[in-house]
């Protein structure tokens, strides 16, 4: 077992203890959190201070939507020319109308690559492991997941309780008060998920 | 409402996720019932279409010189229908308008279904829909291109991106919501569904940063897509020398009265739902204001245009104009010009009343004469028009027959098809934006909004 | 770069022209298996084929169509052993080329997919059923030989060798010949007897005349020889740069010709003669005339002005001023004697008209050099006495060849009682018509394109009747028949005629060979012609019979009251007298005053109709003697309030299924009374109408006739015409100086044509010309009431009544547009297309490619002209009318649109004849459109715009040359020329 690589997860009914709860952890220095909300929420993003460094989604948003144009420009103009008919004495490359063609392959490319840059940007598929996470979380409960060193995981849970968690839950499992030792016994069957899938977020989960 | 008023913060978040979980439960026999009625319509229609197809688009009821008639009609009418739907979810989003929330996953569904529906018509109305793909550009065997300076390729264009463009943005707009059903869902089937179409959203604080950045931009593309493709729907026309087309007043003529009848059939749509499903805590009265009151603005939108074209007829002495506007008032399809002044220039101007805004039936009766007088709006615009044009030696006058018929209705019957899979199937209410109106869950100092 | 670029493309194309040629080849080789009975089912190309055919390459050969009244000489076209269009013979004097639209559709005669196949006999009183031509001659002889009482040979006004063998038989078989021809003019021929002792329809040379007055004659439609009077009106009537000639037409209802009229004069029915008799009287009181005045008329005193005007209902002012004007034009000629007009004592009218001709020194254009062969057609009373003697029982063999008593002898003379009364009933005909279905023994005749035969239509002008074309089904013409009939029944061989009908044609035209010259040598030429003409224009003078007294029986009547009503029966310059009915192309081919299809309607005066509650679309029911008819109400203005007018035509109950059971047979209502002198029909027939109740909308192509003030028909008055000032012309009609872009460059040619709207009649013949050429469907009756006819070529009719403010008089005035694609420069219809189906070619037309097209329609929505047609059903001809269909020309499918494309395949074919020679194409050889060489008038000219030189170009310079809806800067190619209208200061 990688006992750099625990997990401890807190479960919140209430914004405003959770937020207390992400000032203190980030205070004590554990920077890897990850909030779990039913709701986008301007106070834990505060907290969080996500706002350091912004969505990198518009890159494709702007790239997308230069490259849609382009193609539509090539859509008409290069097509007229390959195949030039007189039509009502019109010139073969009449610009006017092709600004529509143009503006709709930018607007469909465009659109099309910020779905792209959301999916690649937040990963989804590749999140969070299920046992990480909580059903709560998508009706009423909010959560902080703290990748930690198997040293820290008391402090941490410490911390959480302190702040009122509704409950904390360790690799995945639930952790009643003053019960940490049980926890190791399930050592070996965290272990396989998260050889396999956590280390890349954690990591990730540090750079934000 | 009251009851509703009682509960804890946390609890409303509960109860508005159960509201949308009861509305995915096992369908009763009235869902069903609603739904064979409405298949067996479908069925007519795609009966009719075939059939059109098999003996040739005479069938319909097309006379020289009106060779444009019910389906564009159709066409033009959904397409409008479609409007709304982007238009609240992305164009009020962008002007924070709090009123959108509760209806803006419905406004956006039906877009996506109008969308569905219009598509379907520039294809039926096809002398030879077997080729329809024929004005697709792609590099193909017979060695041709399309002609890019046909507004009917810009049609092509505009209304397929707009497809496009808004069922991803339905789809994103419906992502946590489809994450908070599977969380709750019983049955491995449809855990499985809403798992992979929930693409694995887990609510983490950066992917709601992404997420909502994501959503900005789609807004921000939506928005001018949204006006361009009902311009474009209206050069089809403006393009045409066609007295009574040929005029510069219709793209934001046609974007408003896509708005006006889009609010119209969002109001239409919701009212019965409300009450089916009790949504009362969520759809509010305030909602009904705010949309009522951009009817109010709409409808005198589309009614200042209606007497502008005919001062314009008046003031600009070209004769075809001045004999075709005249003729809409008082020729052969008079009943139908007047029905469509009467419920889009008259009826919504009773929105102005208070009291009428906050009566459910009143207003589902209106909406209803507006669906009916936009629909009118596009048909005198189309048939009136070509039937007495230039030439008076060639002037005729159009009928529609019963395939035509046939087909509108089953047109409306796979428009509700759709929404009666939707709301039994998709989050109806968008779970994680209503959120953002309830009042935050807060230990100390109470409850407040964010 | 365009250039350029379009010449890259040539290697693409090159492939799809390998292709398309290919195509057209296995095309071709279906085709013309296709002229066996039996269409083969597999592709089997020409190994060798037949000489003089190449496949792909029409072959010309002269024929002629014996259509009464006078015949059409022409040089049809055949493809692969298929006639498929017919042309004029340009070598006749009479037709100069121009041909009917009856003309033009006989094509569907003879691919009728009515047609009667083989010869069939009735036995035991059943059904009939087919025999062979040997059984039929058999049976044939056997009933001539047990015919031991009267016979009778009953015809149309056959000439030629038909006519000799006809005559042979009848005297063999001791049977009386009757040629019947219900429009044969009786009163004319009288009238012509007593005062120029000629019986005989004469040729008037109105285009002598610079005043034309003409008294109910529908001679642009059906009267005398219409193909020759439209050359001869349109030579009186046109303007050559100086003058032009008038045209004062009355009549009590506005007819075809009338509407060409530069003044309609309505007339009180049957009341000619005394409008006529006023004139001279005017004449002779205002001392106007030239000649001296013979007492023809004894109580002439008493059609004083103000009488006549009393009696005619025309006004004062109107008669006084035809009167003068007939006197003071340098050269006037009077005519008249309308089949609808012919009443008992009309003959008089006649002879009042041949009187103010010669008291006016204008009897000089009356040629009875050049006489009508419808002068030798029976009189009815002859018709009349064969029904007595049938109906006694004296006749027991009656041959009916080529004609339709049953259906066109008026019921009330009880023709078919009298016919059926006869034991040995036998017709030859093509089409199973309500005389045949009433025989016993059916001898099926061939189309003249299948047989040998001649024709003399007028004296002087004998045309040769020459097969084009294998006979669809293998029969035996009834010439043949007739020989082989002749030599059985003859007693000894001295009796007998040559076997052979094509060596007894040969030998009959040995007396036409001029002497000295190798007779062989002379067949050659005459069959190449196409027979012999006569094209010296010079005459004898005949003079008036100045001694001629009329007596003093003519009453003046007193103006009929108002709730009777006279029916006016118009002849159909469509169906004739109705052997024309069964003819999909001519049933769609609308009516132009009424623009009615596929059915019969009355006429009725707008006024009149409002008076009696009636609309348009209401059945009536029209009574007459005993009987009634029952058909759909027309309202017009055009039409005098004592009139009803019904077109002869319809009403078949047999005949085929284009003709069966549609509208009515108005000749149904007129009375069994007949002209003792004459021995005329009297058609006069009193009515009286009954709305039924009942409803339907009446089937039109047009719907709104008014020109709504916007100048669709233009007209320039005469002194604008003469005047020098030109500065207000514009030849491009539009405003040039807003357009966006650059003129377009058409390198070689720019095909454009040019209409003369003066010249026009609306004969129609363009536009059935334009159906045969160009392969376009029949649709049908309930296809046209939805707007759908496919005509390429249509003509527009707009009637506007017109108030002079000065006289308070109501003109009601006529302009007709024949519209078709109009080939624009800046085409509406071409960039809307989302799929190039149509587009500009660079040699300026405006093309349709059919298989490109996927049937948006966006393009006739923004048509200004409304002139392209939509496939709304796949439409097939039934079999064996494919076999006409045009080659050259796509047949289209469902889903797509069509329009006029200039015969583009015809300019592909002269262009590429110039092409293999390597050199340019010559004047003679410059393409000419259907439509151009089927008018008679010369009103469509067609050709090269780039060439200077060509007529098209001058032509579209012309001070009369404008745009159709020139505002809208869509430049057509087709350019108008305006009508010209007498000045009104004059008038």
């Amino acid at each position: 077992m990688n006992k750099s690589n625990q997990n401890i997860l807190g479960i919140y009914t209430y914004v405003d203890v959770l937020v207390d709860a992400i000032k203190k952890l980030r205070a004590e220095g554990f920077e890897n959190l990850r909030v779990f909300s039913p709701v986008p929420n301007h106070e834990i993003e505060d907290a969080l201070d996500t706002g350091k460094e912004p969505s990198k989604v518009k890159y494709f948003t702007f790239c997308g939507a230069i490259l849609g144009a382009l193609v539509g420009v090539c859509f008409t103009v290069l097509t007229s020319l390959d195949w030039p008919i007189v039509t009502s004495a019109k010139p073969i490359v009449s610009i006017p109308p092709y600004m529509i063609i143009i503006f709709e392959c930018m607007i469909l490319i465009g659109g099309l690559s910020t779905f792209l840059g959301l999916l690649i940007n937040s990963r989804l598929r590749k999140d969070t492991p299920p046992e990480l996470y909580d059903e709560r979380f998508s009706d009423n409960k909010f959560g902080i997941l703290v990748n930690c060193n198997s040293d820290d995981l008391e402090k941490i849970e410490n911390i959480l309780r302190d702040f009122g968690t509704d409950e904390v839950q360790v690799n995945g499992v639930l952790k009643e008060e003053a019960k940490v030792e049980e926890v190791k016994e399930e050592e070996a069957k965290v272990e396989e998920v998260k050889e396999e899938e956590n280390n890349p977020d954690s990591t990730e989960v540090k750079n934000d | 409402m009251s009851n509703f008023d009682s509960l804890s913060a946390s609890e409303k978040y509960s109860h508005l996720n159960e509201t949308v979980m009861n509305m995915l439960n096992k369908p009763g026999w009235g869902w069903w019932a609603i739904f064979a009625v409405d298949m067996m319509f479908l069925a007519f229609g795609i009966y009719c279409f075939i059939y059109q197809i098999y003996t040739g688009l005479g069938v319909a009821g097309y006379s020289h010189p009106v060779l444009w008639g019910v389906y564009i009609t159709n066409f033009v009418f959904w397409v409008g229908i479609a409007h709304s739907g982007t238009l609240i979810s992305a164009v009020l989003f962008l002007f924070r308008a709090r009123f959108r929330m509760s209806i803006y996953r419905i406004a956006e569904a039906m877009t996506v279904f109008a969308v569905a529906t219009a598509g379907l018509f520039p294809i039926i109305h096809l002398g030879r829909p077997w080729n329809f793909y024929w004005l697709l550009p792609y590099p193909n065997q017979r060695g041709l291109w399309v002609n890019f300076d046909s507004p009917l390729l810009w049609d092509v264009f505009a209304v397929s991106t707009y497809a496009t463009i808004s069922s991803v943005f339905f789809f994103i707009g419906m992502i946590p919501d489809i994450a908070a059903i599977r969380d709750t869902v019983v049955g491995k089937a449809k855990k499985v569904f809403y798992s992979v179409a929930s693409l694995g959203w887990k609510g983490s604080s950066w992917e709601w940063g992404h997420y909502t950045r994501a959503y900005f931009y789609f807004a921000c593309f939506a928005t001018p897509l949204v006006i361009s493709v009902h311009s474009v729907v209206s050069w089809d026309f403006a393009m045409a020398n066609t007295p009574g087309w040929h005029t510069t007043i219709f793209p934001p003529y046609f974007v408003a009265g896509a708005i006006f009848s889009g609010l119209a059939m969002v109001i239409t749509l919701c009212i019965p739902l409300r009450y089916i499903f009790k949504l009362e805590d969520y759809i509010t009265m305030d909602n009904f204001d705010g949309m009522s009151k951009m009817i109010i603005l709409t409808s005198s939108i589309v009614f200042y245009a209606y007497l502008i074209e005919f001062f314009i007829a008046w003031y600009s002495g070209n004769k075809y104009e001045y004999d075709q506007f005249i003729y809409r008032a008082v020729g052969d399809y008079a009943l139908f010009y007047w029905i469509m002044m009467f419920c889009n220039g008259i009826v919504p101007h009773l929105l102005w009343f208070k009291k009428i805004r906050h009566n459910l039936m009143i207003l589902f009766i209106i909406t209803l004469l507006i669906n009916i007088g936009m629909w009118f709006e596009r048909f005198n615009i189309i048939v009136i028009s070509l039937s007495k044009e230039f030439e008076p030696g060639s002037w005729g006058l159009y009928k529609p027959s019963w395939v035509e018929i046939g087909i509108t209705v089953g047109s409306f019957a796979w428009f509700f098809m759709f929404f009666l899979i939707f709301v039994r199937t998709l989050p109806a209410l968008s779970i994680a934006e209503i959120k953002e109106i309830l009042p935050v869950p807060k230990k100390n100092g109470g409850s407040s909004h964010e | 770069m365009d250039k350029e670029k379009q010449k890259n493309n040539t290697g693409t194309l090159n492939r799809r022209d390998f292709l398309k040629a290919l195509s057209a080849i296995g095309g071709a080789a279906v085709i013309s298996s296709g002229c066996t009975p039996e269409p083969l089912d597999k592709l089997v190309s020409y190994a060798v084929p037949p000489d003089n055919v190449i496949p792909g390459i029409a072959n010309y050969y002269t024929s002629v169509i014996p259509n009464s009244p006078v015949g059409t000489p022409v040089v049809v076209r055949v493809r692969e052993g298929r006639a498929i269009k017919v042309e004029g013979n340009t070598n006749d004097p009479i037709t100069s080329g121009s041909t009917s639209a009856e003309d033009q559709a006989t094509l569907q005669t003879l691919y009728d997919p009515d047609r009667i196949k083989q010869p069939l006999f009735r036995n035991n009183r059943e059904n009939l059923t087919a025999i062979t031509y040997v059984a039929a001659t058999d049976i044939l002889v056997e009933n001539i030989k047990a015919s031991s009482k009267k016979g009778y040979i009953i015809s149309n006004n056959t000439t030629g060798c038909c006519d000799d063998l006809l005559n042979s038989l009848a005297e063999k078989i001791n049977a009386k010949r009757i040629k019947y021809e219900p429009l044969s003019y009786e009163n004319i021929k009288y009238a012509n007897q007593i005062s120029y002792g000629e019986n005989k329809l004469p040729t008037y040379h109105i285009e002598k005349a610079d005043y034309l007055l003409n008294f109910g004659a529908d001679f642009l439609e059906t009267w005398l020889s219409p193909s020759e009077y439209s050359k001869r009106f349109t030579k009186m009537h046109a303007f050559d740069g100086k003058t032009r000639g008038t045209f004062i037409h009355i009549d009590p209802k506005l007819t075809l010709t009338g509407s060409m009229a530069d003044e309609w004069v309505p007339i009180s029915p049957h009341k000619n003669l005394y409008l006529v008799l006023g004139i001279i009287n005017y004449i002779k009181l205002n001392k106007l005339n030239v000649n001296p005045i013979p007492n023809v008329f004894p109580n002439l005193y008493m059609y004083s002005v103000s009488e006549t005007s009393r009696l005619t209902g025309v006004p004062e002012e109107t008669i006084i001023k035809i009167a003068k004007d007939f006197t003071s034009s340098k050269s006037s000629i009077a005519i008249g004697g309308g089949y609808a007009s012919s009443a008992s004592n009309d003959y008089k009218t006649i002879v009042a008209i041949n009187l103010l001709n010669e008291i006016t020194g204008n009897g000089d254009k009356i040629d009875f050099d050049s006489t009508l062969k419808l002068s030798d057609a029976s009189k009815f009373s002859e018709i009349k006495s064969f029904i007595q003697d049938a109906k006694s029982g004296n006749v027991d063999f009656v041959l009916v060849y080529n004609c339709n008593p049953v259906y066109n002898v008026p019921k009330s003379f009880g023709f078919e009682e009298a016919f059926t009364k006869i034991k040995n009933r036998v017709s030859a005909s093509i089409l199973s018509d309500e005389t045949t279905e009433l025989c016993d023994l059916v001898i099926p005749d061939l189309h003249s394109f299948e047989k040998w035969g001649d024709y003399e239509g007028k004296t002087g002008n004998r045309y040769i009747m020459q097969p084009v074309m294998k006979p669809l089904y293998d029969g035996v013409s009834i010439e043949q028949t007739l020989i082989n009939v002749i030599n059985r029944i003859a007693v000894d061989d001295s009796n007998k005629i040559d076997s052979d009908f094509y060596n007894y044609l040969r030998n009959k035209w040995k007396e036409y060979s001029p002497e000295g010259e190798n007779f062989e040598n002379f067949w050659n030429k005459v069959v190449k012609d196409g027979g012999i003409f006569n094209k010296n224009e010079s005459y004898s003078i005949t003079s008036f019979n100045r001694n001629l007294s009329l007596g003093s029986d003519i009453e003046p009547k007193l103006k009929s009251s108002n709730d009777t009503l006279s029916l006016y029966i118009t002849p159909s310059y469509k169906f004739y007298d109705g052997r024309s009915s069964n003819n999909s192309w001519l049933q769609e081919l609308p009516d132009l005053l009424t623009t009615a299809v596929w059915d019969s309607w009355v006429e009725i005066n707008s006024n009149l109709a409002k008076k009696l509650n009636i609309k348009e679309g209401d059945y009536l029911e029209i009574s007459a003697n005993g009987r009634k008819i029952i058909t759909q109400a027309y309202l017009t203005s055009a039409i005098s309030p004592e009139t009803l007018s019904i077109s002869m035509g319809q009403g078949h109950t047999s005949m085929g299924r284009y003709a069966k059971n549609r509208g009515v047979n108005p000749i149904d209502l007129i009375s069994d009374s007949i002209d003792n002198k004459t021995g005329g029909l009297n058609v006069f027939t009193k009515v009286k109408i009954k709305k039924t109740g009942d409803w339907e909308k009446l089937v039109k192509v047009q719907h709104s006739y008014s020109q709504e003030n916007r100048d669709i028909v233009q007209t320039i008055p005469m002194s604008k015409l003469l005047s020098k000032d030109d500065h207000h012309h514009d030849h491009h009609g539009g405003h040039k100086e807003y357009d966006m872009y650059r003129e377009y460059d058409y390198y070689v040619h720019k095909w454009g044509m040019t209409i003369d709207l003066d010249k026009c009649t609306g004969c129609g013949a363009c536009v059935v010309a334009c159906y045969a050429e160009n392969n376009i469907p029949v649709v049908g009756k309930e296809q046209v009431a939805n707007g759908r006819h496919m005509s390429w070529l249509t003509l527009e009719r707009f009637q506007d009544e017109i108030k002079d403010e000065s006289t308070g008089i109501t003109r009601i005035d006529t302009r007709v547009l024949p519209q078709l694609c109009q080939h624009c420069e800046n085409a509406p219809c071409e960039p809307v297309c989302p799929v190039f189906a149509t587009y500009h070619n660079p040699e300026g037309i405006n093309l349709m490619v059919y298989s490109r097209c996927v049937g948006t329609r966006y393009c006739s929505n923004n048509c200004s002209y409304k002139v392209r047609r939509f496939n709304w059903f796949t439409y097939a001809a039934p079999e064996p009318l494919n076999l006409q269909l045009n080659p050259d020309v796509t047949v289209r499918s469902k889903g797509v649109m069509e329009k006029c494309n200039f015969c583009f395949h015809k300019i592909g074919i002269a262009k590429d004849k110039a092409k293999d020679e390597k050199r340019k194409m010559t004047n003679d050889e410059m393409p000419t459109t259907a439509c151009q060489t089927a008018c008679g008038c010369g009103a469509i000219e067609f050709g090269d715009l780039n060439d200077p030189e060509s007529k098209v170009s001058k032509l579209s310079h012309d001070k009369r040359a404008y745009s159709l809806l020139g505002e809208l800067n869509t430049r057509p190619s087709v350019k108008y020329l305006k009508k010209i209208e007498k000045d009104k200061a004059k008038a």
